[in-house]
């Protein structure tokens, strides 16, 4: 038995060094002995998962799923839920790492799969209180008629894919995480939702409002930030008449200018932000007599891309467009009778309120004059690799209050929490199925959050735009800053009603549009908040191009779709050099480069060097202008201010430099000194970097989960910031499609990637290419099976 | 046993050998893509066990079949997209290239075999004493 002990220690020894998961450096290697197995391993992720089969599903009829050659699915089932149910299997086939990692950063789990690095994300989601509401609003789904049955389906399909896969076939990210696919709930399909909401919810800047109107005078303040831009040309045009008077309380409440954040110099504005473009024209403005709806949806970009596209025919419907994985339907897409489109409309939805508790405890907070108590509800941050981190939340009338960030004891008060109970499949169900304008503002106003800028074109000829989702009412002068949280009457009153919210059909001008900027002008009898958190350019732009047009055909839809045109800069950089001559100041290179400037066309070109020199300029020049702004820690104005004050006001105090106190210096000298920075900048730039705007910007496509060369590493991209084409270094469009309202309708789509998930499959970016160099797939419904012929086939029975 | 009888003894047990890995080879490639990534670890336990092999000639059938049947799989399925995927996978684990993977993989199922083939043996010597 002796002899036995030596290679028995050995075996088990090197086994379980096999087995386990070794920490390095801070992360995981995945545990070897099945990770690196030919038969188990990552060597089997190498073949692409693209075969036809046969499967027995939760299903009461038959369905046949036809892939075409991009690999977009057709489902054809005989009845809704079969179709849902399939729906849900092929999401989980392809998506089902980015399913599972999107709904664990919204409830904030990534932890446990990632370890001790995702700690802080997963803290501020809960503090947030996200997958509470997500849990709420899951509860409540099944409250609605239908809706159980729809949810159930499309949740059995995802589990049906995750239960027919052993480690061999997982997806790769989780052989490299070692972490196994879980079941999915209808939770999950809440936290896609939240997760969307949390990524278009961007009204945040209570603090950075608060602390401008604390340090800045009344008058500058006014002076700096004006509720709204004389160029704006809002959603809906100055034609709509509002026949009605705002409801609720116009009480000024307390806000707290003087409840100061730390000094926080970043400027959340530079930020991407996820904005987007719409518009619809009317057949009268087309070359073909049809109307025309385009939509392009502009988010950070990932590999595998965010939207999966596909099919779906029913008996009650037949629609195509791009779904969500996660979630049930076509999310942005057409079917044979109309399209619809949405753009993010930036309303804030988003207050933060001031806690005053009686003692450190914590327990109990002053609202209306008394202390109530705070519930409690403790979380657990499982760690991998690491103890637990427990945390209690504590929940207020507001909301939850957070207690980790700039936000310590502020009670954030979302929308998110405050609509749980409601039906938001409603409007996914509705808008599928829609067959006229009618039908389509009924689906819109089920829509919940966050507002959203829904379009619509119809074959019947019929174009409109709505501001769909609830819209808090707020009393007099608050939502804007930090507000006390001590009282209710600074409460939201309400939600703006839907029949209130901004909408438009038909308009004169023959043309629907929206880029996120302002939904109406100041004529509007509600306050809507949201300025300062999209640029006005793109909306501008798109208007005066579709103004400016007739006799519109799809290809002509393409190209704008694409448009370069720079409106910031042509209204700018005039101005620029004009102060820069007429000063003499310029020498050297800066000649050659301020002609090679004059000459320029304002097209943010790939191919163009001129857009780096004016980007590099402006990033000086605004810099040198609001360097009062940057000492105080005061968040910039809108981008068109510092153009108006440029063009208007070549005097303003804001051009005199701080660190000069003996001279004061006016536009001029900002433009000589910003130039001459400018070109410094450019000299040391490296040489590839240098050459055009394209290698200046440096587009890249990451990997959703951030694993270095599964993304797309350097794409030389057109486009940018306050243009069309809003294609900035990791952000931009993530779905174009263009379609024509004819009978049956056409369209042209395409998005930066693939349908596949799977990186080893020739689906994962085959669209890539064409993406880029601005191509789009032209696709129809297919609605008889018998017509076309798939590239492979999954048929599924009832078991 | 007489010296003849020992040639003898030494000759068939030589014979075993070959024998012994090409059934290695076929019952691990099978273990390994019907079973757990654990199967052909256990079938060459098993094997050695059984055949009655010394722990050099199990060392050497485990090592050998293992590292073999690990060594044709990888580079089979390395094949199959031109090895890209492996590379990338090789980056994000510490910047290993492909043939670095292929040598890790070759190693780890060299080790495991050995181990195994080792076990087997001392586990068949251990029963046929009892």
């Amino acid at each position: 038995m002796k002899q036995l002990l030596i290679p028995a220690l050995l075996f088990s020894g090197w086994m379980a060094l096999l087995t386990a998961d070794l920490p390095v450096k801070g992360s995981f290697l995945p545990a070897l002995g099945r990770f690196i197995s030919p038969f188990q391993g990552i060597w089997q992720s190498v073949t692409p998962d693209n075969a036809s089969y046969d499967l027995k599903g939760q299903t009461t009829g038959n369905v046949r799923i036809l892939f075409d050659e991009r690999d977009v699915p057709h489902i054809y089932a005989d009845n809704l839920e079969d179709a849902l149910f399939a729906q849900g299997y092929l999401h989980a086939a392809n998506r089902l790492f980015s399913m599972d990692i999107s709904t664990r950063a919204a409830s904030g789990r990534l932890s446990e799969i990632i370890g001790q690095r995702t700690i802080a994300l997963d803290r501020k989601a809960r503090e947030r209180g996200y997958e509470w509401s997500a849990t709420e609003k899951a509860k409540h789904w099944g409250d609605h008629e239908g809706n159980k049955a729809i949810m159930d389906a499309y949740v059995n399909g995802v589990n049906a894919y995750i239960q027919s896969i052993d480690y061999k076939h997982w997806p790769m990210e989780y052989k490299i995480l070692s972490h196994d696919p879980v079941q999915w709930t209808s939770v999950h399909s809440a936290l896609t939702l939240t997760n969307m909401a949390i990524a278009l919810c961007i009204g945040e800047d209570d603090l950075e409002y608060s602390t401008a109107r604390a340090k800045l005078s009344a008058e500058d303040y006014a002076f700096l930030f004006p509720d709204h831009n004389p160029k704006e040309s809002p959603i809906i045009p100055s034609e709509k008449t509002w026949d009605f008077t705002a409801q609720g309380s116009s009480a000024p409440v307390q806000s707290l200018p003087n409840a100061l954040p730390e000094d926080k110099t970043e400027d959340e504005r530079k930020k991407d932000l996820n904005g987007s473009n719409n518009w619809a024209v009317a057949g009268s403005k087309t070359a073909h007599g049809f109307p025309i709806l385009a939509n392009d949806t502009h988010l950070g970009l990932t590999l595998p891309n965010i939207w999966y596209e596909m099919e779906i025919h029913t008996p009650e419907m037949s629609v195509h467009g791009v779904s969500l994985p996660g979630l049930p339907f076509i999310i942005i897409g057409f079917n044979e009778n109309i399209a619809w489109g949405s753009t993010n409309s930036g309303q804030d939805v988003l207050d933060w309120y001031q806690i005053s508790w009686q003692d450190s405890s914590r327990h109990q907070y002053k609202l209306d004059g008394k202390y109530v108590d705070a519930t409690l509800r403790p979380e657990v941050i499982k760690v991998r690799g690491a103890n637990a981190i427990v945390d209690t939340i504590r929940y207020t009338h507001w909301g939850p209050v957070t207690h980790t960030d700039e936000h310590k004891d502020m009670a954030m008060k979302w929308i998110g929490h405050q609509k749980a109970n409601i039906n938001d499949i409603d409007y996914l169900k509705k808008i599928n199925k829609a067959a006229n304008v009618a039908d389509y503002r009924e689906a819109v106003s089920a829509f919940q959050y966050p507002a959203q800028n829904k379009i619509f074109a119809s074959t019947q000829g019929d174009i409109a735009i709505s501001v769909a989702g609830v819209m808090p009412i707020r009393p007099a002068g608050n939502g804007e800053t930090l507000t006390s949280g001590e009282s209710s009457a600074n409460d939201w009153a309400g939600y703006i009603p839907f029949a209130h919210a901004p909408y438009i059909i038909n308009p004169a001008r023959g043309y629907v549009s929206s880029a996120n900027q302002a939904p109406a002008d100041p004529s509007y009898p509600y306050p809507l908040l949201g300025k300062r958190i999209f640029e006005d350019y793109r909306g501008r732009m798109v208007n005066m191009v579709l103004d400016t047009s007739d006799g519109l055909t799809p290809f002509d839809m393409q190209e704008m779709q694409q448009n370069n045109y720079n409106l910031h800069a042509a209204e700018l950089l005039p101005v620029l050099l004009h102060a820069l001559d007429s000063s003499g100041c310029n020498s050297g290179d800066g000649i050659a480069i301020a002609s090679i400037l004059h000459g320029w066309n304002y097209e943010y070109h790939r191919d163009s060097l001129s857009p780096v020199f004016f980007d590099l300029w402006y990033k000086e020049f605004e810099k040198l202008t609001w360097d009062e702004l940057d000492n105080l820690g005061v968040m910039l104005p809108e981008e068109w201010r510092i153009v108006e004050i440029a063009r208007d006001q070549p005097q303003s105090k804001y051009f005199d430099q701080l660190i000069t106190t003996d001279k004061k210096e006016t536009l001029q000298d900002i433009a000589c000194t910003s130039f001459a920075n400018m070109v410094k900048a450019y000299r040391n730039l490296e040489e590839d970097q240098g050459k055009n705007w394209g290698n200046f910007k440096q587009t890249n496509i990451p990997h959703l989960a951030r694993f270095p060369h599964f993304g797309a590493d350097f794409i030389s991209t057109s486009g940018g910031r306050h243009i069309i084409n809003a294609m900035s270094k990791t952000h931009g469009p993530s779905w174009r499609m263009i379609v024509e309202l004819s009978s049956p309708p056409k369209a042209w789509v395409n998005y930066p990637g693939g349908q596949s998930g799977n990186p080893a499959s020739p689906h994962y970016r085959d669209m890539l290419e064409n993406y880029f160099d601005g191509k789009y797939y032209e696709v129809a419904i297919q609605k008889d099976p018998a017509t076309w012929t798939p590239v492979r086939q999954i048929n599924i029975t009832p078991q | 046993m007489d010296a003849c009888q020992t040639n003898q003894h030494h000759t068939a047990m030589k014979n075993k050998t070959p024998i012994a890995i090409i059934f290695c080879l076929v019952g691990s490639l099978l273990a390994g893509m019907y079973g757990p990534w654990w199967a052909p670890a256990v079938f060459i336990i098993l094997l050695c066990a059984l055949m009655g092999l010394t722990v050099k000639q199990s060392i050497l059938t485990g090592s050998i079949s293992l590292g073999v049947v690990y060594l044709g799989m990888a580079l089979w399925m390395s094949n199959q997209d031109k090895a890209e995927i492996i590379e990338k996978t090789g980056m994000l684990l510490g910047g290993l290239s492909p043939v670095m993977m292929i040598l890790v993989t070759t190693l780890i199922g060299f080790i495991t075999g050995l181990l195994s083939g080792w076990l087997g043996s001392v586990i068949g010597s251990t029963v046929s004493k009892k």
